[in-house]
């Protein structure tokens, strides 16, 4: 049913949720699972390095987590790939599934004060406004 | 005593909360700390005493340094032919098309047309680089000459900056002559004192920097220059011992973005007039419009000559259009200095902010080019 999965992993609690729910999915659908983490980075930057010091953080804080879920799935026998992308993680998260050519997109809907929501919006309601593909928001 | 403390908790309240802004949006502290700066100046009137003036002054003289030394010699190296000509133009059309409109268009000065022309010629650095790696682009050959390019646009800036308004008395020559000195001798006199003072706790690496920033700021104030043009300057010679040594980088950045250029922004954002933006709407917007259009007029052109293809060429002209760091600081000369008003100020500034937002969403949406339209470079040794 579903060849390719794509998961957005930020190790936050919801993500946990989102990622029990992708493995299980990936088990019975047979699927490649692609665990993608993206980093933020400021815009609009005064200096480079401000940039890459963002950058550094992210790689040492995304690979640490990585690697746990990876350890992991190898002992289960699972085809899982490692990713971790910069900049907007919505925008990044949809332009990867296009560019992986994913059949379904996996988030975690995180919980924001009901006002934050409705100013800023959360990144699972842009993944599900501008994914292409099929998308599984977990509660 | 109180008064003070009770003045410097209040912009501390103010920074603090312009960096969690900036956490939460994913915005840098700078684009927030001008934002705040201007709702702030509007709403209460925020002193900006002796005290804030030496730390923004001296915020804008250090953050510009850190532009300066961020400069890869080599990638300006690999690709010098284009990244000039793309740099020069990229300064020149907007500096020359602005000071235009401004003087002979809107009837301003000569003297204010040129800081309006200079405030937006800029490109910004970081701001391109920012974009660039959500794609990747800053790994590529075609990304790093878009970074070459901007790293000659705000040489360019600078240097007008540091001379345009300066006498040619003799003050000025013996600026001139003891800079060249000092740039010259600073690169090994710094790696041997460097490797004496060895990474000391009490920080003297830093301490150093800081006090030949402050000597030469000196020589040009003296001069009736500006201290941005020496501090970018060496910068740009030091580069190369900065690029090795990220530690060093990463601890004055600390002290910078702490402690000095938050009241570089802010004092700058608090003194853009509200009410003279909104009712000066549409010159705003020529402005902008003036220097997005300069860009594309001598920009687009050149990519052609070089080949781009039309979605790399709009893609490398967009991003040349964005400033902030230098276009802020050019314009918070001019007003330091006298030579433009503060309706004028609260123009140039706010029409610099949109620069650094509008043409990096426009690039970002419409003209990211995918791998088989970015130009190819023959040269082997390009592929840095």
């Amino acid at each position: 049913m579903f060849k390719k999965i794509l998961l957005g992993y930020d190790g936050s609690e919801h993500a946990k949720k989102a990622l029990a729910k992708a493995i299980e999915l990936a088990k019975i659908c047979n699927s490649e699972l692609i665990l993608l983490s993206v980093g933020t980075i400021p815009a609009y930057a005064e200096t480079i390095s401000e940039i890459e010091e963002a950058k550094e953080q992210a790689l040492n804080y995304y690979e640490k987590i990585q690697r746990e879920i990876l350890d992991w799935a190898s002992k289960e026998n699972l085809k899982l790939v490692p990713l971790i992308r910069f900049g907007k993680p919505a925008e990044a998260i949809v332009n990867t599934a296009e560019e992986l050519k994913v059949d379904l997109i996996i988030v975690g809907a995180g919980e924001h004060p009901y006002l934050v929501r409705r100013i800023l919006g959360s990144t699972a309601d842009r993944v599900v406004d501008s994914a292409s593909c099929s998308v599984l928001v977990v509660r | 005593m109180e008064k003070f403390w009770l003045e410097v908790s209040l912009w501390f309240v103010i920074i603090l909360i312009s960096s969690l802004i900036s956490l939460r949006l994913g915005l840098t502290a700078a684009l927030v700390e001008l934002i705040v700066g201007i709702l702030v100046g509007n709403t209460i009137s925020l002193e900006i005493t002796s005290w804030v003036k030496f730390l923004a002054s001296f915020g804008a003289v250090v953050l510009t340094f850190l532009a300066g030394a961020e400069l890869e010699s080599e990638v300006v190296r690999s690709f010098w032919k284009e990244a000039i000509i793309l740099g020069v133009i990229s300064f020149l059309a907007p500096f020359l098309g602005v000071w235009f409109l401004a003087q002979f268009l809107l009837g301003w000065e000569i003297k204010e047309a040129q800081i309006a022309g200079l405030a937006l010629s800029t490109t910004s650095v970081a701001v391109v680089y920012a974009v660039m790696i959500e794609t990747g682009l800053n790994e590529k050959p075609f990304g790093k000459l878009i970074l070459a390019a901007t790293f000659i646009t705000d040489l360019g800036t600078v240097i007008f900056l540091g001379l345009l308004f300066t006498e040619l008395g003799l003050a000025f020559w013996l600026f001139v002559i003891l800079t060249l000195v000092v740039l010259f001798i600073l690169p090994s006199f710094t790696k041997r004192y460097f490797s004496y003072v060895k990474n000391h706790p009490s920080e003297p690496e830093v301490k150093f920097i800081f006090l030949v920033l402050a000597l030469l700021g000196y020589l040009a104030a003296k001069a009736g220059s500006e201290a941005v043009l020496p501090a970018y300057l060496t910068g740009a010679v030091l580069a190369n011992l900065f690029i090795h040594n990220r530690e060093l980088v990463k601890r004055m950045r600390a002290t910078t973005i702490a402690l000095l250029t938050p009241f570089f922004f802010i004092k700058a954002g608090s003194l853009v007039d509200l009410r003279v933006v909104w009712q000066s709407f549409g010159l705003l917007a020529l402005f902008f419009l003036a220097k997005c259009l300069c860009k594309f007029i001598g920009l687009f052109p050149a990519g052609m000559l070089f080949k781009f293809s039309f979605k790399a060429n709009m893609y490398n002209t967009l991003l040349m259009c964005t400033g902030l760091t230098f276009g802020t600081i050019s314009a918070l000369y001019g007003f330091n200095m006298g030579i433009i008003t503060k309706d004028q100020y609260s123009i140039l500034v706010v029409a610099v902010i949109s620069t650094a937002i509008i043409p990096t969403l426009i690039a970002q949406k419409f003209f990211s080019p995918k791998e088989e339209e970015l130009p190819v470079f023959q040269n082997p040794k390009r592929e840095i």
